[in-house]
């Protein structure tokens, strides 16, 4: 009977560990390609391992394309990504708050409202957008990809909604009690309590702000403003491109942030997701 | 006292730094916006020339906004939109009437008359590439040409011999394919899979014909059999296996990348300033010769691209002196190398000659070759040639793959073609 | 960085300072209007009220009037009432096709994905110690799967002379074959990039399982339920709420996906993989014919409006939900 349960467990993790194998196989022959030269990417490409482990990819690939080294575009996908994602969080608490704690006339029209944006594709206000902030004198600035993220985001305000309804409404009748305004209740008494839902949000938005890449597309057009999304891509252009062990050990460096917030966080990342599926 | 002494010092020091200034700053300085495709080889070979000219006119700086050619056009449309074109454009023959049609180019003429750019090294045909209606937009920046390039060890593997000169017909060109399929498994690449309509304006000039008609309104010709007949030569290379399978090409690749750098195929149709990079990456002799002659010849000598000033530019007459610069410039030319293609100034021609690599030298032999099998005047790029470019892209697909036949897909071209540009 | 969000810091005290003025007595009228709920759900919400009006419902107002109009964005529009939706479905084919094109990767994609996040959610609803492990292996891809990284490398694993072919020769299946170049395999290498993303939805129904009650089970063993018939009966039917969840959502995407489509396949071969996000984009900034793309964007608005609203009516009859307390 012990006998047969091991043998299941075993069969189990066996299967399991298979699939989680193919799984990560293409990420993990990214990795190691990063380390090949062209011939072996080409002619060796069953083999995972490469012949040896060659880091001048890394250093042929850093200095990036047309004297702009690929530090600067570090540089720009962290500004946008670290600045988005601040506006995006804590609009997204404000407004978050506003709708799950305040009863307000229009509050269902509006709420509504915000549930139907979450479904809206991007590509219906592309275009005013970009000409809208065309006209404002944006294009090739940040700004077009930053300012409209403090403006709260629905999928993030729609999580954290999900957050403080879990939050038993006594304490704020508690703090009412004492003399709280909802505006105190708020930054005293919710804002300490969502952490979670913030942290959340905060790898959410980090996640894809880094990979975004239809915004960049648009809105920046010299190459000193490229996040490393577009330089990839511009850098793996299949006009262009002849260094393919130079091009995946970039493209291998450009997960890493996102890899290392994944497993630092993963426990908050896990639970976020979760909250806005289950109660959805 | 000494403190005095050390004022005075410092003040002096102070008006002679002013006035040396001044005397360096004496131009205003500006800065030009430019943009261009490429590969990493013309990036780093264009970055090189912006820096040397900016040691010479220290008051001009450069923003440089470069990338790929598949992403190029889209930026560009969305700055035109934008009214904010680079100040210094390179732009490709196909685009250059979309562009200027739409009034967001400024007319060269004035800096001409005025001698800031130079045309009197370049033969009258270059002037004329850059002008739309009657007026001068555009400075061609080297000349190059359609052409094949081969490996002439595997054409002698299978005991057949081509002419330098090209002097075989497209039936040569089908057998030779074959028989060297044959002989050695090595495939003859697909013509410009990326702009078929390349291969069908060759064949049409072949025929005294020309893709468009001289209004730009409407295809050049009426018939849809020579359309029918190119597709037929290259449906049956295909179906043979002398030639790759579509889809092969169905996602742009690299020249590195291309089979016949990786040793599976021996002939590949390219532009002739590719050369150099193609050759390089095969790491084996190749050859360029002529492609197939008919009745009349086919090629012309193309205008490879060209630097336009846009008309929102501030500093339109800076820019056209570095234009001038750029390509009548011998020490800029040697840093260039023809990357762009044959220069246009006999002199700057006359000055690499001697400092070209062979392979370099292959192309403007050529060149030469080619200027003597070509029609007198390049033809004409209307305003939506990039859209009938994409369409004839489909069409080739489309029959190549076996969807419809030669004769459905010609007709279907010369349909949507002729409705594309009649504006419907 | 830091300068930025300094500013922002500075004004949430300020506010708190401010309200604290306002609690004394002497600005009773204030304090009463303020924190009237009224008001200060507005306030809470003006963020994205701003927003929502500037980036969201002008620019859309602005979209459907251009989708009447011919324009290239250099001259002004020009009024060609409803020509552009004429011409979608009568002299496009090219957008015919992008819309079958979609319509399939979604309606394979979709419920793919969700079958293999619900199996494999299934699997690793097993407790081990590893499980927290493989729970990270299965979600990484859909962390990546929209960067340019990865559609980068998608590109390379297909190809002729690729990882793919390279993997199937070692098991001799000897091929050549283009998998992004053959028009038939084309979207079926988009489709493999959307199931392998599998990750998200995935955690969303292990949560689920988690929730279902070990007592539920119990009870069926002992009337003699197999395997089977419990997860039809009891598992299945209490995910409901949750694979409606997943299906809008995924549907959603499916329909916006571009990254994958404008790198891995450029829309070829044959327009195979021509999604209508990409031609959009294609009308409008390659061939400035924004008139057009902003109609086809209204147009896939509706889809999108009809598809939901489908889904949501549809769920009274197969989603199950329990007894909620609101």
């Amino acid at each position: 009977m012990k006998d047969r349960k091991k043998i299941k467990s075993i069969l189990y993790h066996l299967i399991v560990i298979t699939f989680s194998y193919v799984m990560i196989y293409p990420l993990l022959w990214m990795f190691f390609s990063s380390f090949k030269d062209n011939s072996e990417i080409f002619r060796y490409a069953h083999i995972l391992l490469p012949q040896r482990f060659n880091f001048e990819n890394f250093l042929i690939g850093w200095r990036g394309f047309g004297g702009i080294s690929f530090s600067v575009f570090f540089r720009n996908s962290f500004i946008l990504s670290i600045i988005g994602t601040l506006g995006a969080v804590l609009s997204s608490a404000l407004v978050a708050y506003g709708f799950s704690r305040n009863k307000f006339k229009g509050k269902k029209i509006w709420f509504g409202f915000m549930i139907a944006t979450m479904l809206l594709p991007y590509q219906v206000v592309m275009i005013p957008q970009y000409i809208m902030f065309n006209r404002f004198g944006w294009v090739n600035t940040f700004k077009p990809l930053l300012v409209p993220s403090f403006f709260g985001q629905p999928f993030f305000i729609f999580l954290i909604i999900q957050f403080i309804r879990g939050i038993p409404i006594e304490l704020d009748e508690a703090a009412k009690i004492d003399g709280c305004s909802k505006y105190s209740i708020f930054f005293k008494i919710i804002l300490p309590l969502i952490t979670p839902a913030l942290i959340t949000a905060t790898i959410l938005s980090f996640l894809w702000r880094w990979d975004d890449f239809l915004g960049p597309l648009i809105y920046l057009n010299r190459p000193t403003l490229y996040p490393v999304s577009l330089a990839l891509r511009m850098f793996a252009d299949p006009s262009a491109i002849s260094n393919w062990g130079a091009m995946f050990s970039m493209a291998t460096l450009s997960i890493i942030p996102g890899l290392l917030i994944f497993i630092f966080f993963q426990r908050y990342l896990i639970e976020g997701i979760i909250a806005t599926g289950i109660k959805g | 006292m000494k403190k005095y002494k050390t004022y005075s010092i410092l003040c002096v020091l102070f008006v002679l730094f002013l006035l040396l200034g001044n005397i360096g700053l004496s131009a205003e300085p500006i800065t030009l916006r430019i943009s261009w495709w490429g590969s990493q080889t013309r990036h780093d070979r264009t970055l090189k020339v912006l820096e040397l000219y900016n040691k010479l006119n220290p008051n001009v700086k450069f923003e440089t906004e470069f990338g790929a050619f598949s992403g190029y056009w889209d930026k560009l449309a969305v700055q035109a939109a934008a009214k904010n074109l680079p100040d210094i454009i390179q732009i490709g023959y196909g685009y250059l009437e979309e562009y200027a049609g739409r009034g967001l180019l400024a007319e060269i003429t004035p800096f001409v008359d005025k001698g800031i750019i130079s045309f009197k090294d370049a033969s009258p045909a270059i002037k004329e590439a850059g002008m739309v209606e009657g007026k001068l937009y555009a400075v061609c920046l080297g000349m190059n040409a359609w052409a094949i390039a081969y490996d002439p060890l595997a054409a002698e593997k299978a005991g057949i011999s081509i002419s330098k000169t090209g002097l075989w017909t497209w039936n040569d060109y089908r057998r030779f394919a074959k028989k060297i399929y044959e002989a050695t498994g090595l495939k003859a690449e697909l013509p410009f899979m990326d702009e078929p309509t390349n291969i069908l304006a060759y064949y049409l000039q072949q025929n005294g014909l020309n893709l468009y008609n001289s209004t730009g309104t409407g295809l050049g010709f009426s018939d849809p059999k020579y359309m029918q007949e190119i597709l037929e030569i290259f449906l049956d290379l295909v179906k043979s296996g002398a030639a790759p399978h579509p889809s092969e090409y169905a996602v742009t690749r690299s020249l590195e990348d291309s089979l016949l750098v990786k040793g599976k195929a021996w002939l590949y149709w390219l532009w002739s300033n590719q050369f150099v990079a193609l050759a390089q990456a095969a790491k084996r002799p190749l050859s360029l010769t002529l492609p197939p002659r008919g009745k009349n010849p086919g090629l012309f000598l193309n205008p490879s691209q060209f630097f336009v000033i846009s008309a929102n530019s501030k500093y339109k007459e800076e820019a056209a002196k570095f234009i001038n610069f750029f390509v009548n410039n011998i020490d800029a030319n040697k840093i260039l190398l023809a990357e762009r293609g044959v220069p246009t100034s006999s002199k700057v021609r006359k000055a690499l000659k001697d400092i070209v690599d062979p392979i370099v030298k292959q192309t403007f032999d050529y060149m030469d070759l080619a200027a003597r099998n070509s029609i007198p005047t390049v033809p004409r790029q209307p305003a939506k040639a990039s859209e009938i470019k994409k369409l004839g892209q489909e069409i080739f697909q489309k029959v190549l793959y076996g969807e419809i036949s030669p004769a459905d897909g010609a007709k279907e071209f010369m349909k949507r073609g002729n409705e594309i540009l009649q504006g419907k | 960085m830091t300068r930025k969000s300094q500013p922002k810091k500075s004004w949430l005290f300020l506010i708190i300072n401010w309200e604290e003025k306002l609690m004394n007595e002497k600005y009773s009228f204030f304090k009463r209007v303020l924190n009237s709920e009224n008001t200060s759900g507005y306030v809470f919400i003006l963020p994205w009220i701003l927003g929502f009006l500037i980036f969201t419902i002008i620019p859309i107002l602005s979209t459907l009037f251009l989708s009447f109009t011919k324009y290239d964005l250099l001259t002004s529009p020009r009024f060609i009432g409803f020509e552009n939706y004429i011409r979608m479905f009568t002299n496009d084919p090219k957008f015919i096709k992008s819309l079958k094109v979609t319509f399939f990767y979604v309606f394979v994609s979709v419920p793919l994905k969700l079958t293999f996040a619900l199996m494999i959610a299934l699997l690793l609803s097993y407790n081990s110690k590893l499980s927290p492990l493989y729970r990270a292996i299965y979600y990484i891809p859909s962390m990546m799967g929209g960067s340019v990284a990865i559609a980068v490398l998608w590109k390379r694993l297909f190809s002729s002379d690729g990882t793919i072919n390279a993997l199937l020769n070692l098991v001799s299946i000897h091929t050549d074959i283009s998998w992004i170049g053959n028009p038939k395999t084309a979207i079926w290498t988009l489709i493999i990039l959307a199931v392998w993303q599998f990750g998200s939805s995935m955690l969303i129904f292990l949560a689920g399982l988690k929730q279902i009650p070990v007592s539920y089970y119990e009870a069926a063993s002992i009337d003699g339920a197999n395997v089977f018939q419990r997860f039809f009966r009891i598992t299945l039917p209490l995910l409901t709420p949750i694979i409606f969840f997943n299906l809008v959502m995924q549907l959603i995407n499916g329909f916006m996906t571009f990254t994958q489509a404008f790198i891995i396949t450029e829309g070829g071969p044959l327009n195979n993989t021509l999604f209508y996000a990409l031609y959009l984009y294609q009308r409008g900034f390659q061939f400035f014919d924004m008139g057009y793309a902003c109609a086809m964007a209204w147009f896939m608005l509706i889809i999108i409006a009809i598809l939901t609203s489908l889904i949501f009516k549809s769920s009274n009859f197969w989603v199950y939900y329990e007894s909620k307390e609101e």
